[in-house]
């Protein structure tokens, strides 16, 4: 069965069928891409506010976002998506695939990102807080311009680690039909009946995207050492 | 009509389904997640060039892939070549491959950490490598891994919802169709997002426990 001909037959598929899936593939990665950057985008945003509230010093705030921070991380993003997109549609809000997707992945997202920027608060030695107060700064200004920047560094490498996993998540998106990689393969496999071929394609793009995001990552990794080394 | 009260028995009945078979999924594929990624990490740690390439290569594939892809390639792809799997199985086994490419990090982690001494000293006092590495260094290496394993068990009990989407009878897929045939949709996901915090949240304490005793 596993004979030289049979394995020709199978790569012979795709110089048939490629010229029809390609197009759609491509528009269904950039939608795949514009999930992925729009939850990044809001699970950093969301996760600055919520370390904030956990590090800061009323207690009750704290103990707030440290209840946000577990809600989101127990509860899986598809139950979490499935709860924007057809849980709260009886109460009247009533969300389109992509917008849902890009909350309910920035929600979950938004947990993990608030414990990597506490951590990387965290590390930053007291001292340099201390020093910048005691050289004048107000505590505002010793935070944002001496202990945020280097936080920042730190948080770098498991932020981008965040951006893939949230691309991989994307993929649930074609659960309420975004016409992202995963929708897109399942229509092609319902019209042309080839569902090993194109669901091979379809772990070949994310596989190419996540090692795309991964050199993108180093890059912007090994320019911020250097400009540690250099100052 | 049916009572209210038949119908809440009727959904407790079907939750209760679902949640069975999420632990029988997560058990199952943790243990064939751990015992692979084991292998793999001995194998990666300790085997030539060529075992190294081939499990460095499997791990980056399949941690790179969405479980929801694997999912598919292994109900919908490999029952076109003629490979049928039954959505249960489907999800313990593509649960199951990309557990083994975390946990064999994990583990080779827990590998790299010790002390190159303790193999040494083994081999010393007279046993063999294979046993150096069953008595001496797996367990060490183990017990170090075992805070990310837990962290790793959390995140797989999530990721079995995901087997809903090739019809694995477990709790979301079994939310899904009580939401359709009722209509009280609200209520019945905040549940289900309710049972899953039911059993991630001991989990989670538990990691914390053994991250502050490894602390120490």
């Amino acid at each position: 069965m596993w004979s030289e001909n049979a394995l020709v037959a199978f790569f012979s598929v795709y110089s048939e069928y490629m010229d029809r899936w390609l197009p759609a593939l491509a528009s269904a990665s950039g939608t795949a891409l514009t999930i992925t950057i729009g939850s990044f985008a809001v699970a950093c945003v969301l996760g600055l506010v919520v370390a904030g509230l956990r590090l800061s010093h009323s207690k009750l705030l704290s103990r707030l976002a440290v209840i946000y921070i577990e809600l989101f991380r127990s509860i899986p993003t598809l139950v979490l998506l499935f709860m924007l997109y057809y849980g709260i549609a009886p109460l009247g809000i009533v969300f389109d695939p992509i917008p849902a997707a890009i909350l309910a992945l920035g929600m979950a997202g938004s947990a993990h990102m608030a414990e990597i920027l506490r951590a990387g608060v965290q590390a930053i030695p007291k001292g340099q807080r201390e020093a910048a107060l005691t050289v004048g700064l107000t505590p505002l200004q010793s935070f944002r311009l001496i202990v945020f920047p280097q936080a920042l560094r730190i948080s770098l490498p498991p932020s981008i680690n965040m951006l893939i996993v949230l691309l991989k998540d994307s993929s649930l998106a074609s659960l309420i039909s975004a016409p992202e990689i995963m929708q897109s393969a399942k229509q092609i496999m319902s019209r042309d009946y080839m569902p090993l071929h194109i669901l091979l394609v379809a772990g070949l793009i994310y596989l190419v995207l996540g090692l795309l995001l991964s050199l993108l990552a180093n890059l912007v990794e090994r320019r911020f050492a250097a400009n540690r080394s250099g100052r | 009509m049916e009572s209210d009260i038949e119908k809440y028995v009727h959904y407790v009945t079907v939750m209760t389904e679902g949640l069975y078979y999420c632990l029988v999924i997560t058990a199952v594929s943790f243990v064939c997640s751990v015992l692979f990624g084991t292998l793999f990490a001995v194998l990666r740690h300790y085997g030539n060039r060529l075992s190294r390439l081939l499990i460095g290569g499997y791990v980056e594939v399949f941690r790179a892939m969405p479980p929801l892809t694997i999912f598919f390639i292994l109900y919908f792809g490999l029952a076109h070549a003629g490979l049928h799997f039954s959505p249960l199985s489907a999800a313990i086994t593509g649960l199951s491959m990309i557990g083994a490419a975390y946990c064999c990090e994990i583990i080779r982690s827990g590998l790299v950490a010790l002390k190159k001494g303790d193999r040494e000293a083994a081999l010393a006092a007279g046993l063999t490598p294979n046993q150096a590495l069953r008595f001496i260094i797996l367990p060490q290496a183990l017990r170090t891994s075992l805070p990310s394993l837990g962290t790793y068990l959390i995140g797989l009990i999530k990721d079995t919802s995901i087997a809903s989407a090739i019809a694995a009878p477990e709790i979301l897929f079994r939310a899904r169709n009580l939401a359709s045939e009722s209509f009280e949709t609200t209520a019945i996901y905040l549940v289900v997002a309710l049972v899953y915090l039911v059993i991630t949240i001991p989990i989670a304490v538990g990691v914390g426990y053994l991250e502050k005793k490894a602390g120490r």
